[in-house]
């Protein structure tokens, strides 16, 4: 009950609450972007040279890549030349506790929910802090440590596990596999870097906060998981940023490796700035997310609820390549005012017996524009090869449009494949029914959307869903009656 | 005619039956009662020739021919009908050319001519009215759109062309009404023979009432616990599935 | 789209043809219909062929049938394709309006023609009449193959049919190329009216005689008036060196039905694009498919219903079977316009393949603007239900023919659509022969 007055006192209350600046010593690099750049961001992290070598390598081919524009989004081109490529909050010395952290930043992630005292900490949850694509605090290290599970960010696991990420890193996502990886990785700044080792169930589960604070910045982190032979892990991320008039450039990888018999569970809720009603800044999220089932019986599972972003452009992915291996994608979007979604996922069945689930709920409201793009492959050896995909719009408003675009590609005569999609509003006679029953029409939308979205949330650690289902209210205020 | 020696057959893994035994001479019924989960319907499905079904121990013989090693087509044509408790909807394909084809399919395997088509459509009427089907529900595809009732006339009809030696009756009696009922048992009364044998699977007393078995089986937890004549069927019915149960408990305990 | 494409040297051929063709014209080179040709000769250099960069060709790559010498004729060539060859192309037992088109022109002499009251037929090569023209509203500025059409169909076919007549025959549009001397290249157009309350049938099918490769391109514009029905039935069988690409544009007024069928049942290349815009409140369109294809044949089925206006329904169901190493594709698009309020449109797309080596490529989109609508599509692959062959074998039935009468069952759901009585038997013959089974 009480969960439910949250809703409404959130759909009554508020704009995007997590919307303003904290004012933190930053270290900004000048704007634009050229060799020199991607190595004083080298330097300033004091890299090992392979990861020099690297970025320029992904440099050198962005420079001969075209910006894609197959996505069902419009937006005036990015001046890549007028963005930061690196900022951070300003350490004076090696921090040696969290006592040490700036007390701005942790009233920064106390005010976004997100307590970086470890005693404060509801248990079970380790999180890792990028503001502005530097890592700033990781909880619970030590304790994972002894379980050899390694959750830090991508800085100090290139300081303390060279050979971890030289192994990994790019083996899921080539440093050019699009336009938006290939710069991510000639400039990503930091990220989570998460280890299991073979056999540990994780037994907390992980959690990355994601926060732009600086103006005029772009944050380019990158994520890899790896998890080795039977192991398990549920990985959470998070995002905001503070409301700015211009718009500002988010362009991150994940990578997920998963063993013979290993399970990740992804879990993200996308709260980046969407810009004001009239459009008028929010972030450009460009994401590769994807994830390689490399061994046998092994299984990824994305769950996003995207409510953010001027523009989003993201396909969470699975490489089934492991025989009898499982790939999951569920997924809510909703879009308000001049949000633009283009976003959905990728199952490529390599190995035999793979199965793979699409579940996506797309919520268009204002003048905004959803869009799903899946595709599903089928390759000549993924024999009983198993897909099933459902994706459902729902369009609250005339002024706004739900898309759906999905690929089916399949060559392997013993697989079977079935796709579904449907488009409906929210019926005047359900809306009257609850009108009937004493809901205003917000209070009546906000439960049908949750309703429609149950099969996602419900794949959401607890935390994570009562914090999706206030975000999904919000998003949608103002969008009906 | 037909012989079950010790029969074990399992799904995915699981063991449903674990030894039956059973043996149907020509002109005999046989009725198998049994609660839910007993491993009536997988029995019907091994007979029939389910590959779904994996037979871990014992033997089916059936005119002294090992059945286990036939398709299910093959066993078709040897003469074995079974009489589905769902039958599948096959849009598209028309109940009489279906039938045309299955009859001289089988009628090649005896080594019979084709049935010319005067001689199919006199003998469709005829057994059409046997079962009291309209002529319209055989026109249309496959057992597409019909009532429950429907299709189990259906299967009946299909019985009475095919002419088998030995069918099996899964649940025939299940979602019929009583007019229904005694359609259906009817048809199959008018088909026993001192040539043919039936293997009736039920849940209730009531079939057996117009299907008078020679003999009544109580399958349980995946094997024949108790037999006897058409009156195990009343007892059954006055007693419940319990009253087996206990007795047994009782037995083993004695 | 580089100049340095592989088929460049069909482009020059087509450029080639073209100034042949104009200095045929001895000054008629002035009038409108000549500048629409010529400028989309232009837009056509400058597009090229598609290529599969391109969002509605990903998954059909024309540079193999772009690649070949085809004879590419200005002018009406002679033919010894005689009558008795036209008969054993046209389906038994059918009773229609024949019009033959050989290499693209119009021939008088293999035709047939009732006279039937209310229509009225033009072959565009002798007289273009008043005001028709290849229209201007095609996608040319996106499609390289429309644009060519327009430049190079010199001949075709004009047909209306007046306010509230109803024909009593079917018109039978046969095209035949010629490639017993080599491979030939053909362009003819189609412009057909149904005036207000009128109702037709057209039927096209593609031939060849000879071993030769043969490249039909053919567009068609057609316009079903206020309360109209056309039924518009496509037969494609042909063999592995033929090719044909379709390109049809279908605007419906109020109230108005059309109603395409697309028996694809062989080819080594077949695009079919089929673009309905429903103008008019009521209209409905139905579209069917079926494609049942062996070898390396390819067809590729591109349907675009635009809802324009509120109240209009739209209907599409395309099946395919695929064995050995064919590829089929579907894409099938749906736009609801922001006016277009109480829309219902849905779309299935059935697929099963019977060979390791085959592939279906599969794209049902929909772009809704509009909220109170219904919309659906599905898609899926798959095999024959493993139940229903269970029941069949039960039967006595093999594996062999119950997969058969399956897959004519599974046919069948498309051929009953056809509304021609003798086309559908004839399609239901192919069937049976192409799948050996009688049913």
């Amino acid at each position: 009950m009480s969960q439910e007055t949250d809703i409404l006192e959130e759909v009554t209350s508020g704009e995007y609450k997590y919307g303003w600046v904290s004012d933190i010593e930053q270290e900004i690099i000048p704007i634009g972007l050229n060799e020199d750049v991607v190595r004083l961001i080298s330097a300033k992290k004091n890299e090992p040279e392979f990861m020099l070598e690297w970025r320029l390598k992904a440099f050198r081919q962005w420079e001969k890549m075209k910006e894609p524009t197959w996505a069902n989004v419009h937006y005036p081109p990015v001046d890549f030349q007028s963005i930061s490529y690196y900022a951070a909050p300003k350490k004076k010395k090696e921090l040696q506790s969290l006592d040490e952290v700036d007390p701005e930043l942790l009233r920064t992630f106390d005010r976004l929910g997100i307590s970086l005292d470890e005693q404060k900490r509801l248990s079970g949850v380790a999180v890792d802090a990028v503001i502005d694509s530097v890592s700033v605090a990781t909880t619970f290290r030590h304790k994972l440590a002894e379980l050899g599970v390694i959750f830090c960010s991508m800085s100090e696991a290139l300081q303390e596990h060279p050979e971890l990420v030289r192994k990994y890193l790019g083996s899921v996502v080539p440093a050019a596999d699009n336009y938006y990886a290939a710069l991510n990785s000639a400039v990503f700044s930091d990220g989570s870097f998460c280890y299991i080792p073979k056999g540990v169930r994780c037994p907390m589960e992980l959690s990355t906060y994601f926060r732009i604070n600086a103006a005029n910045t772009g944050q380019f982190e990158r994520t890899l998981i790896v998890a080795e032979e039977g192991s398990y892990v549920s990985y959470l991320e998070g995002c905001t940023a503070p409301m700015r008039d211009e718009n500002q450039l988010h362009a991150a990888v994940v990578e997920i490796l998963a063993l013979d018999n290993a399970e990740v569970k992804y879990s993200t809720v996308q709260n980046w700035y969407p810009g004001d009603k009239n459009g008028k800044g929010g972030i450009y999220n460009f994401v590769t997310k994807r994830g390689l089932c490399a061994g046998r019986k092994s299984k990824i599972s994305w769950t996003q609820v995207e409510t953010g972003s001027a523009i989003t452009w993201k396909y969470p992915s699975v490489v089934l390549k492991g025989d009898n291996s499982v790939g999951e994608f569920y997924s809510v979007a909703v879009t308000n005012n001049f949000q633009q979604a283009d976003t959905g996922t990728k199952m490529m069945h390599i190995g035999k017996n793979t199965r793979s689930l699409i579940v996506s709920k797309g919520i268009s409201a204002g003048k905004s524009q959803n869009s799903y793009r899946g595709l599903v492959r089928i390759n000549k050896t993924a024999k009983n090869a198993r897909n099933f995909s459902q994706c459902d719009s729902l369009l609250l408003g005339d002024k706004c449009g739900a898309h759906t675009f999905p690929y089916l590609e399949i060559s392997q005569k013993d697989s079977v494949v079935e796709h579904e999609a449907t488009t409906s509003k929210i019926g005047e006679d359900i809306l009257f029914y609850c009108n009937q029953r004493g809901l205003d029409t917000e209070e009546a939308v906000s439960l049908i959307v949750n309703g429609f979205s149950r099969e996602v949330l419900n794949q959401l650690p607890m935390e994570f869903a009562v914090e999706a289902q206030k975000l999904l209210a919000i998003s949608l205020e103002g969008s009906v009656g | 005619m037909l012989q079950i020696k010790n029969l074990h057959a399992s799904v995915d893994g699981n063991e449903i039956l674990k030894g039956v035994d059973l043996e149907i001479k020509a002109g005999e019924v046989h009725a198998i009662m049994g609660p839910n989960g007993s491993g009536k319907s997988t029995l019907a499905s091994v007979l029939a020739g389910r590959e779904d079904y994996d037979v871990t121990e014992g033997s089916i013989t059936f005119e002294g021919q090992d059945l286990l090693e036939l398709a299910a087509e093959e066993r078709a044509r040897e003469g074995i009908f079974l009489a589905f408790q769902y039958p599948v909807e096959i849009p598209g394909v028309s109940t009489v050319n279906f039938l045309k084809t299955a009859l001289n399919e089988i009628r090649k395997h005896r080594g019979q001519d084709s049935i010319d088509a005067i001689d199919f459509l006199q003998m469709m009427r005829q057994k059409m009215s046997l079962v009291e089907i309209d002529e319209k529900l055989i026109k249309r595809s496959l057992n597409e759109g019909f009532s429950g009732g429907e299709k189990k006339r259906n299967e009946i009809f299909q019985m009475a062309m095919l002419e088998p030696k030995f069918a099996v009756l899964d649940e025939t009696d299940s979602g019929l009404d009583i007019d229904a009922l005694r359609i259906v048992a009817g048809g199959v009364n008018k088909l026993r023979s001192l040539n043919n044998s039936f293997l009736v699977i039920t849940h209730y007393q009531r079939l057996l009432e117009y299907i008078v078995p020679d003999y009544v089986h109580v399958l349980s937890g995946g094997k024949i616990v108790k037999s006897g004549g058409k009156d195990l069927a009343l007892e059954l019915e006055e007693k419940g599935y319990d009253w087996v149960r206990t007795e047994l408990t009782a037995d083993a305990e004695a | 789209m580089s100049a340095s494409a592989p088929e460049t040297d069909l482009t020059a051929k087509v450029v080639a043809a073209f100034k042949q063709y104009e200095q045929t014209l001895n000054g008629a080179a002035e009038t409108p219909l000549h500048a629409i040709r010529r400028s989309a000769l232009d837009q056509f250099v400058q597009l090229g062929f598609p290529t599969p960069r391109n969002e509605e060709w990903k998954y059909t790559n024309v540079a193999p049938i772009t690649r070949r010498d085809y004879r590419l004729a200005a002018q009406p060539q002679a033919t010894d394709i005689n009558a008795e060859f036209v008969r054993s192309l046209v389906p038994a037992g059918l009773d229609a309006d024949l019009l033959v088109f050989v290499d693209g022109w119009y021939k008088a002499d293999l035709s047939s023609l009732s006279a039937q009251a209310g229509l009225e037929i033009h072959n565009l090569g002798a007289s273009a009449p008043h005001g028709a023209q290849p229209a201007q509203q095609l996608a040319a500025d996106t499609d390289g193959f429309v644009a060519l059409n327009t430049a190079l169909a010199l001949d075709g076919a004009i047909i209306t049919v007046r306010a509230g007549v109803e024909l009593a025959r079917p018109i039978l549009l046969l095209y035949i190329s010629d490639v017993q001397a080599g491979d030939a290249m053909s362009a003819l157009r189609c412009v057909v009216h149904l005036e207000a309350n009128a109702k037709a049938q057209f039927i096209e099918l593609n031939a060849a005689r000879g071993d030769g490769h043969s490249l039909q391109s053919r567009v068609a514009e057609m316009r079903v008036a206020q309360g109209a029905r056309l039924d518009h039935i496509m037969l494609q069988n042909q063999a592995a060196q033929n090719y044909q690409h379709n390109y049809t544009r279908v605007d419906q007024e109020r109230d108005s039905l059309y109603r395409n069928v697309v028996a694809a049942l062989g080819g080594g290349f077949v695009r079919n694009d089929l673009s309905i815009a429903l103008n008019g409140e009521g209209a409905h369109a139905d579209m069917f498919g079926l494609s049942m294809l062996n070898d390396r044949e390819f067809v590729d089925n591109h349907t675009l219903v635009d809802h324009r206006v509120p109240n209009c329904t739209s209907n599409e169901l395309y099946k395919g079977i695929y064995d050995d190493r064919s590829v089929g594709v579907f894409n099938g698009k749906i736009i609801v316009r922001p006016d277009a309020q109480k829309t219902n449109a849905f779309q299935s797309n059935r697929n099963v393949l019977l060979s390791d080596g085959a592939t279906i490529n599969t794209k049902p989109q929909l772009e809704i603007f509009a909220d109170d609508v219904k919309c659906s599509h599905g898609a899926t692959s798959g095999q024959f239900d493993a139940d229903a062959l269970f029941y069949l074998r039960s039967r006595g039935l093999s594996t062999e023919a119950a997969r058969t009468i399956l897959m004519h069952a599974f046919a069948v759901e498309v051929l009953d659509q056809v509304p021609v009585e003798a086309l559908r038997l004839h399609l239901e013959h192919q069937l049976s022969s192409s799948t050996s089974f009688d049913v």
